[in-house]
């Protein structure tokens, strides 16, 4: 089998070298989005939530029972 | 080819110094996992299940990984910059150093001396040897990359530099500590900030010792031995850089629900989410090398190896954001779900991709074949049964686990004791002793092919045949 020589031009492929999947490309974004939207509703100085704020609530739920 | 003889000896070198740490972490490995269902294999105090744990992680990561690592990168650096290393008397030095302070890490682990940070349990005398042989390996990798004679760097390149550095920042950072005595130190930071340095340094070592290394490896040696170039160079570098820029925020996602402040930790959890696109960067971009011709899985013994260890890749990289989730986090976290989870990516991407490198770097050094595919094929198939079978019992015995923490009585107390989740541990890790032991079988078939394709080689050198070897 003939090898391929130590070369970045050969290693890489020319005809697709400079594509990047439609799919990946709308997980890569998604992500991204997703991460603001998350990042907004966890963090206590922007969406009010909290991990005291959180269990006490649940504890609450638990006494009313 | 005779100008790279004396660095591909150092290679070899640091492959089988690789191979014989690995023997070693993975024998502790099977024993500390009988000493969990029979605690009469603890024999105190040397070999309890507290002292051998470390030596099973730190020998595997630093013993087999970081020398597997050393070897591969100085012969992946050389041939993409297509010349013999600059400093070869230094990367000998370095190979010498190498055993020595992993042997010494080894004793001094047994006698019971330790940081007491995970992943950095080394005291500090051998951490500043650490460093000294990381300052050899990086003048001497950056050395010849700056004196390549290939223009252009491949994206493995990108890899390697990306290791060395990080590796080095995490290292001095973390393990930055004040000693009080040859053998003791107190970390450099205190409470809350020593557990977010600690694992800021803790997931990055899974970053940059488990990762980008591994990655530099994928990406040359996939084209190397099938012969089909990378599908994508420009996916390949996307995916780097934001693999690169993602991956030194994400470890506080270890430390959820804990003190730590709350932006902290969803800041991490997010950055954790975000890799999941880098990681299938790659991952997408493997399969698409390989979807140029599939018969190479038939064809090319070594192409199953990669297939699968980027397969595992792909899953490791989806399971491991997944569990940051707070919701994930607060069923699995402490339970043996999180074994499971690296297990899966230490035996089936890490060795299985390290295992295929040495595969093609070995015959290569000599000039000869593999000497029997066979017995690869066998290695393949017993560590990936071996894997899966382990990956699958610590993550059902882990559920199992998580979710008898959490049942409560009427009154809020807890329904089940801590006795009567160890019992139902037990078939469980009966099980992964079990799988243990398959993996390695099938990692004991893969040394004694290595040797013999050395003494191959060796004996072809010795009486050369009359016709000239395939040019390596």
């Amino acid at each position: 089998m003939s090898e391929i020589p130590d070369t970045a031009e050969a290693m890489e492929n020319e005809e697709t070298a400079h594509r990047l999947p439609l799919g990946w490309l709308v997980l890569f974004f998604g992500l991204i989005a997703w991460g603001v939207v998350y990042l907004w509703l966890y963090t206590p100085a922007l969406g009010g939530w909290s991990q005291a704020g959180a269990y006490e609530k649940a504890a609450q739920a638990q006494q009313a029972q | 080819m005779n100008e790279y003889r004396y660095d591909n000896q150092t290679v070899q070198g640091f492959i089988l110094s690789a191979i014989f740490w690995g023997v070693v972490g993975i024998v502790i490995g099977l024993l500390i996992s009988i000493q969990l269902w029979a605690p009469a294999a603890n024999l105190a105090p040397w070999l309890t299940y507290g002292r051998l744990r470390p030596v099973h992680t730190n020998g595997l990561a630093f013993g087999l990984g970081v020398g597997a690592i050393f070897g591969l990168f100085y012969y992946i650096v050389m041939r993409l910059c297509r010349r013999p290393l600059v400093f070869p008397r230094l990367a000998r030095l370095h190979l010498w150093l190498f055993n020595a302070i992993i042997a010494a890490a080894a004793v001094s682990l047994l006698a019971g001396k330790t940081q007491s940070l995970e992943y950095a349990e080394l005291e500090w005398p051998l951490d500043v040897a650490i460093v000294v042989i990381w300052v050899m390996f990086a003048v001497n990798v950056f050395a010849t990359v700056i004196k390549r004679k290939e223009e252009q760097m491949y994206v493995s390149l990108w890899y390697v530099l990306a290791t060395v550095v990080a590796v080095a920042i995490l290292y001095v950072v973390n393990n930055a500590s004040v000693p009080a005595g040859l053998w003791k130190s107190y970390h450099a930071y205190a409470g809350v900030n020593s557990a977010n340095v600690q694992w800021w340094y803790g997931h990055n070592a899974v970053g940059f010792i488990f990762t980008t290394p591994i990655l530099a490896m994928f990406y040359y040696f996939l084209p190397k031995t099938t012969g089909l170039p990378i599908y994508s160079h420009r996916l390949s570098i996307v995916s780097f850089w934001s693999l690169i820029f993602a991956y030194l925020w994400t470890g506080a996602h270890h430390l959820v629900y804990t003190p730590l402040p709350d932006w902290i930790q969803t800041l991490a959890i997010v950055f954790t989410l975000f890799l999941i696109a880098p990681s299938w960067g790659s991952v997408v971009n493997g399969y698409y090398t390989v979807g140029a011709d599939w018969s190479k899985m038939r064809t090319n013994y070594l192409t199953k190896f990669f297939v699968l260890g980027i397969t595992f890749y792909g899953l490791q990289t989806v399971q491991g954001p997944t569990q940051a989730l707070r919701v994930v986090s607060q069923l699995i976290h402490f339970t043996d779900w999180v074994p499971g989870h690296v297990h899966m990516g230490t035996m089936g991407w890490v060795t299985m991709t390290i295992c295929a490198s040495i595969y093609y770097v070995i015959p290569r050094i000599h000039g000869t074949e593999i000497y029997s595919e066979k017995i690869a094929n066998a290695h393949f198939w017993l560590v990936l049964v071996g894997q899966l079978l382990f990956s699958i019992t610590m993550w059902i015995t882990g559920i199992q686990q998580g979710a008898l923490w959490k049942v409560q009585n009427a009154d809020g107390s807890l329904k089940y004791s801590f006795m009567d989740g160890l019992v139902k541990n037990y078939p469980y890790w009966h099980t992964r002793t079990l799988a243990g032991i398959v993996f390695a079988v099938g990692m004991l078939l893969f040394v004694y092919n290595v040797l013999k394709t050395i003494q191959k080689g060796k004996a072809l050198q010795a009486s050369p045949p009359s016709p000239a070897p395939a040019a390596a």
